[in-house]
């Protein structure tokens, strides 16, 4: 197409073109110490990132990378020890609340707080926040989950509060992944009842 | 929020992703060499990357956004490949000017409403739509297209045409990002203007690339050759893309 128009006198002088080059040469310099930088590695040795507010997010992603790793290692270690012999069975008390928990996560802390349960058991539950919103992951791993082994997803977001029942997809730890994006301390009540054989911590 | 019952489980497409970064990388390796990969997950219900950042955060943030939607183009070479298309027999400022500004209008028409109406078309499907945009660009540069049909199809249209269909994908892809409804116009429009600052610089690479090797004696030598290449890199594209949306894993 538009073979037409190419004339030779459209083409830039070597004068422009290396002007172009260099130009394009410090600009990228700039982006990538200035702005990708800070947006990837959390890194800032410009103060750029601080003031477009990318710091942040590269903070984000490298805690992300960190916990990541984490759980690989953990895979690796066979997966995290299940005290399996705490709990009451459920019995007929259904709606009943039987436990409860409450933690407080400093800015950026993530805590996951999850019920033992067999397959197609049925817990209910209510967590809430002291005020400011926490990101939260309802999700479910079976006891030794191979590697690569991506965890069942029940429900995810951004909330103060959330209640309802959680039906196990196959036997496990089913729970809550809480995370605090804000500035402050903020403390998470959960309250669990229904059939499950314990809750805990993971640590 | 009361959770899913295991009657229906929301599946939140993770298992597939690893795939089809697979399957990006050998295909960027393939035609322009690695580049930076999307966002990458991680079992355990840790997302990493871009799509963590997203979901773990929430509220208007222009500049993160911004950020995203220029990162989004600058590493993605489909996009990049059917610029490339685009600009090769452009010589004019003017020209290059109303091509990208109409790829650009069409992609934002479609990232915009797409995301706001929540269509989410198959991520395989519109990945091989992109790669065949970059085998069409590829024969209508090598002159083909108006043998076989005789004349010229406008490339306004054709571009305007496939800018709507990689806004689709740019939709398909935000969608995945599962983003808040809180603040998700202001940053939506973020990620656009990102899309099209990230789109200015990776035309500015390209442009003195390609001036460069226009002065060259090489360029007229090897138009035809580079145009080849584009083709087959665009029907690779759509072969793996077909490839993944077919397989089995891809439930």
């Amino acid at each position: 197409m538009a073979q037409s128009s190419d004339l030779p006198d459209a083409l830039p002088s070597s004068r422009t073109l290396a002007r172009a080059s260099l130009a394009a040469l410090g600009v990228a310099a700039l982006l990538i110490v200035g702005v990708v930088l800070p947006a990837e590695a959390g890194r800032d040795p410009l103060g750029s990132g601080a003031v477009l507010g990318l710091t942040e997010m590269g903070r984000i992603k490298v805690s992300l990378a960190k916990e990541a790793a984490a759980d690989k290692a953990m895979d690796a270690a066979g997966g995290p020890v299940e005290s399996r012999n705490g709990g009451t069975p459920a019995d007929a008390q259904a709606n009943r609340w039987r436990d409860s928990m409450t933690v407080t996560l400093q800015p950026n802390q993530g805590i996951e707080l999850k019920l033992a349960m067999r397959k197609a058991e049925k817990a209910f539950y209510a967590w809430k926040t002291d005020g400011a919103e926490v990101y939260y992951n309802a999700h479910g791993e079976p006891p030794n989950p191979p590697k690569g082994f991506a965890a069942h997803s029940y429900a995810k977001g951004t909330a103060t509060a959330d209640k309802g029942d959680l039906v196990a997809v196959y036997d496990g730890m089913h729970g809550w992944f809480w995370r605090n994006r804000s500035a402050k301390a903020v403390r998470v009540t959960l309250k669990t009842g229904g059939e499950y054989l314990v809750l805990k911590e993971m640590k | 929020m009361h959770m899913k019952s295991s009657g229906s489980l929301p599946y939140d497409g993770r298992l597939s992703t690893p795939s089809l970064l697979r399957t990006r990388a050998a295909v960027a390796l393939l035609a322009i060499g690695a580049s930076a990969l999307p966002a990458v997950a991680w079992a355990h219900g840790v997302t990493g990357g871009d799509k963590g950042y997203i979901m773990e955060t929430f509220g208007i943030r222009i500049v993160p956004f911004i950020y995203l939607g220029a990162k989004h183009m600058v590493t993605g070479y489909d996009h990049l490949l059917f610029l490339f298309g685009v600009i090769f027999y452009l010589y004019r400022l003017k020209d290059i000017g109303v091509y990208v500004t109409l790829f650009a209008l069409g992609h934002s028409i479609t990232l915009v409403s797409g995301v706001v109406a929540g269509v989410s078309i198959n991520a395989y499907l519109i990945d091989a739509i992109i790669g065949a945009s970059v085998a069409y660009k590829a024969l209508d540069n090598l002159g083909v297209l108006a043998k076989w049909f005789g004349r010229q199809p406008d490339p306004r249209t054709a571009t305007m045409l496939f800018g709507l269909c990689h806004g689709l994908g740019l939709a398909t892809r935000m969608l995945d990002f599962d983003l808040a409804k809180d603040g998700l116009l202001p940053n939506l429009l973020a990620f656009n203007l990102g899309v099209e600052i990230g789109q200015f610089f990776a035309l500015c690479v390209i442009l003195i690339a390609i001036s460069y090797w226009r002065r060259s004696a090489t360029f007229v030598r090897y138009a035809k050759a580079a145009n080849m290449l584009l083709f087959l890199s665009g029907v690779a594209l759509v072969v793996y893309q077909l490839n993944g949306y077919l397989s089995p894993s891809q439930a």
